[in-house]
């Protein structure tokens, strides 16, 4: 177990931990030593605590203190409605006591869909008065199935949200640290999340050739999960390039299964990161989180940073990059886990991430 | 990294393909503000109809606000977004015919630009077509439960739904080779391509206003024009024609009769032209041309449905042509090719394929408004003795200098030409008075013997110039027009052209540094010319020529041996 429950004063507990665990027996356990605080959490692809990051761990946070205040929901997404469930839990803001801040941290099953569709649903509600934050949950790279906890409950296929008001200001970073390789290529036919030509080509194909993937990743799932996860795809947008991670390969109809939606006739470019790229990412969430809060000294950070980051960074790199954010958070504490997904916004009306370090700063 | 320019043809395939394929008009609305703000990266976008929000995202759902309704009537530049501030307004036409209107706000201290302004308007014309096809399926429905001809109106429905598919299609197909950057001529060949197949008339034309002169719109790109129809018609002025009326007023305009409508080109009418419909294509928000459809058939009206279809196309050629890499691919693969070929390269003017042509557009319409025409031809004296002792440098130099004088002499509406070597000529249009072209034949000969001064060395150098008039041989030109049909035009030109060389060439004679008038002597004697000229020609081909004395010469001495 990670932070421990400080003071009495407890207003959300934040739980993230694997898959691996018996989790409603920890759940009991973490629940027991502060009694009636609400908690939300999920399952991981690896944990960020104040001591790193691990594998098969847990990490808890407790926020709490005067002139903060917190309301939790959950929602059933299972029948892939994942707009509803959001609008869902959307409404547990309008039962958070009014502050001066106020931010929906949200956690869903990243293997449930169309993730974008949460915060189209959550926005829907709230409008542009919330901001939005948050991480699909994930499995240690199993992709069978996550987990979402709300209380003492343990579900799949959820959608979990605590709003959070603070007199204090709220700071939140959102920073990839990809690049475009070679030319861009046509989105000649998708649905949702699945591509299936590129340029006119099978999706699969171009991209496997394009990129020089290894012989293993042309026919095995795991081989190409694996390498996948280092070469995303970019679709041009406004402000630069949206990355979409690459989930799976449909080997039979050689097409591409994306994390989020694909619009058919747009552009796309494939994506590659190193260590360097993705790091300098990380220090720029930091110290953008940290802006938005004005000087005041942080007293917690929630970073939700994707899995395919940790795969470019490797293990002593991941280690590297949570020194680097509690350097950032400077004595406070962190928490946080490796995504299927990462949600933010700030400004505009888009917000869900892929392949990107959201981090959530508190003051 | 990234291509401005460039993202907002796909925001609009994508915004597209989400909001055609939404099943009724509710869902469509909802998507369509929804994916509106998502491309322009706004926090509000909504749809104000009849004083009401009927769609929107970006307040909480229960608290929206009538500031968008005042922002949709154009009364806020500005509206305070909970959460984001003050934010900028956008708004652009949905609908003309329903008042529906898109409305956009977006904080930061960056406005609207240009390009964003263009996909706005773009969303909007796909959303009130979606929206309007969406009706006319609903009052279909409708109709089809209550009416006894359910079979008949089936049909209807269908043939709606498919219009609608296919419309969709292809301006995804349009969308589509923008954003894969085709080159722009395929992207404008793409739209008069499909206005053609769904409006189903047989003449279709995209026309540009020509960048060096704004008086005249250039056509670019054409469906069932043929060739000789499209010779007199590359250049039509603005101020004609249907599609002319359209850039001018910068709205659609319908001629539902095209025969008796005042304006319409002359060439159609003969053609027997029945009815047209042009709708204005913008580039950065300013009138660039307009886009053209027109059919032979009497009984063709153009319903409202259709004007927003040809609103819809001539807004994708906007799209195509505010993309900042097409407006260059366009200068380069166009604009200077054609400049290129129409040209003179040292001095920039017209060279003597366009001077043909400006002429022939001129006599075309002289004859029409019976006007004059003029040409005057002007050749520089002793040009050669200049080039041989200072240089072909310096030679350039003064042909420059008597380009620049040439231009600044005469009137907006004349054309200069560069002929070859040291031949000039100037077009002049629209003539009332011969007097007028004395004088200004008498200026130019006054400007081109001031002193010019080239690197501190003066060089005086006179012209000997030659005028003709149209209205001197319109014989001629009615001559040629029974003849010569689609090229009448293009014969008389030549042949005035021709005079006037004649008359420079008689001013040469009598001592140069003067102007002579092609007149009735000069006709005698160019017919004589072209009389020896023809003879010798036959006398070449009959093999009439005798050999009287040949001498032979020994090349080491010389001599004749």
């Amino acid at each position: 177990m990670g932070a421990a429950v400080a003071g009495d004063d407890a207003k959300l507990l934040l739980v993230f931990c694997s898959d691996d665990y018996d989790v409603p027996v920890l759940l009991d356990a973490i629940r027991g030593g502060a009694p009636g605080v609400p908690l939300i959490g999920c399952s991981t692809a690896g944990e960020i605590g104040v001591d790193g990051a691990g594998d098969q761990s847990v990490v808890v946070l407790a926020l709490g203190g005067p002139g903060f205040s917190v309301a939790t929901a959950w929602a059933d997404g299972s029948d892939g409605d994942l707009r509803r469930a959001a609008e869902e839990v959307s409404a547990c803001v309008a039962e958070v006591e009014s502050r001066a801040n106020q931010v929906l941290l949200l956690l869903s099953d990243g293997l449930g869909g169309d993730q974008q569709e949460i915060v189209r649903g959550a926005y829907a509600v709230l409008g542009a008065q919330v901001p939005l934050v948050g991480g699909c949950a994930g499995d240690g790279l199993k992709m069978t199935g996550t987990l979402q906890f709300h209380d003492g409950d343990v579900r799949s296929g959820a959608v979990v949200a605590a709003a959070i008001s603070s007199d204090g200001p709220i700071g939140i970073g959102v920073r990839h640290g990809w690049r475009r390789v070679g030319e861009p290529l046509l989105v000649s036919e998708s649905e949702s999340n699945r591509v299936y030509l590129l340029n006119g080509e099978p999706a699969l194909d171009v991209y496997l050739r394009c990129l020089g993937a290894p012989a293993e990743a042309h026919t095995d799932a795991a081989a190409f999960t694996h390498f996948a996860m280092t070469h995303p795809l970019g679709l041009s947008r406004r402000s630069g390039e949206e990355v979409r991670y690459v989930a799976e390969a449909d080997f039979e109809r050689r097409s591409l299964v994306c994390i989020a939606e694909v619009p058919k006739g747009g552009l796309a470019w494939f994506m590659e990161g190193d260590e360097h790229s993705v790091l300098e990412a990380s220090d720029e969430a930091c110290g953008d989180a940290l802006a938005t809060l004005g000087g005041a000294p942080p007293l917690g950070f929630v970073a939700f940073d994707c899995i395919a980051r940790r795969g470019v960074l490797g293990d002593d790199g991941i280690a590297t990059e949570v020194e680097r954010i509690a350097s950032h958070a400077n004595g406070a504490p962190v928490a946080g886990f490796y995504t299927y997904g990462e949600i933010a916004r700030t400004r505009g009306v888009s917000g869900f991430h892929n392949q990107t370090l959201v981090v959530l700063a508190l003051a | 990294m990234t291509t401005p320019g460039h993202w907002s043809a796909q925001q609009l395939a994508e915004f597209l393909a989400v909001v055609s394929s939404a099943s009724h008009e509710g869902t469509a609305l909802a998507a369509a503000v929804e994916r509106a703000a998502e491309a322009l990266e706004a926090e509000v976008a909504a749809v104000v109809q009849g004083g009401r929000v009927v769609a929107f995202v970006g307040f909480p759902r229960d608290h929206c606000t009538d500031a968008l309704i005042e922002a949709a009537a154009g009364k806020r530049t500005s509206i305070d977004v909970p959460g984001a501030g003050a934010c900028a307004v956008l708004r652009a036409e949905v609908d003309a015919e329903t008042g529906a209107t898109f409305v956009f706000a977006r904080s930061g201290s960056e406005s609207f630009e240009q390009q964003e302004v263009g996909l706005a308007g773009g969303m909007a014309r796909v959303l009130g077509l979606t929206l309007n096809l969406h009706r006319l399926v609903d009052q279909e429905r409708g109709l089809r439960t209550e009416s006894e001809e359910q079979a008949h109106e089936r049909a209807q429905l269908l043939h709606v739904l498919g219009e609608r598919q296919a419309l969709l299609e292809r301006l995804f197909k349009i969308q589509r080779s923008i954003s894969h950057r085709a080159p722009i001529e395929s992207v404008l060949d793409a739209i008069t391509a499909g206005a053609a197949e769904l409006l189903g008339d047989p003449l279709v034309g995209l026309r540009l206003i020509d960048e060096n002169d704004p008086d005249y719109l250039v056509l670019v790109s054409a469906v069932g024009i043929d060739r000789a129809l499209e010779r007199g018609l590359r250049r039509t002025p603005i101020t004609e024609g249907v599609g002319g009326q359209a850039a001018m007023e910068n709205r659609v305009v319908v001629m539902a009769d095209y025969l008796h409508t005042p304006g319409a080109l002359t060439q159609f009418v003969s053609d027997g032209l029945r009815a047209a419909m042009a709708a204005p294509v913008h580039r950065n928000g300013e009138v660039v041309g307009s886009l053209v459809v027109a059919s032979y058939d009497a009984d063709r009206r153009y319903s409202e449905t259709e004007q927003d279809v040809l609103l819809a196309f001539a807004e994708h050629a906007s799209l195509a042509l505010n993309d900042a890499s097409a407006v260059d691919a366009m200068r380069r693969a166009f604009g200077e090719a054609m400049h290129q070929a129409t040209h003179d390269s040292l001095t920039g003017l017209p060279n003597r394929s366009l001077v043909l042509d400006r002429l022939a557009q001129a006599l075309a319409r002289a004859e029409r408004r019976q006007h004059d025409v003029a040409v005057i031809f002007v050749d520089l004296d002793r040009f050669k003795a200049v080039n041989d002792t200072l240089g072909h440098r310096t030679g350039d130099r003064v042909l420059e200098t008597v380009a620049q004088r040439l231009e600044e002499v005469v009137r907006p509406s004349d054309t200069v030409g560069r002929l070859a070597g040291d031949e000039f000529v100037i077009v002049c249009d629209d003539i009332t008075d011969d007097i007028d072209v004395m004088h200004l034949a008498q200026r130019i000969g006054a400007v081109l013997a001031e002193p010019m001064d080239l690197d501190g060395r003066e060089v005086v150098i006179t012209a000997s110039l030659g005028i003709a008039h149209a209205a001197g041989c319109r014989g001629v030109v009615h001559h040629a027009a029974q003849a010569g049909g689609a090229h009448a035009e293009e014969r008389a030109a030549e042949d005035l052209l021709r005079d006037a060389d004649v008359a420079m060439y008689r001013a040469k004679e009598l001592g140069r540094s003067r102007l002579e008038v092609f007149d009735e002597a000069l006709r005698v004697r160019l017919t004589e010319r072209l009389d020896t000229e023809h003879s010798l020609r036959r006398a070449i081909q009959r093999w009439e020529f005798v050999l009287h004395y040949q001498p032979t010469i020994d090349v080491v001495t010389g001599r004749i041996v």
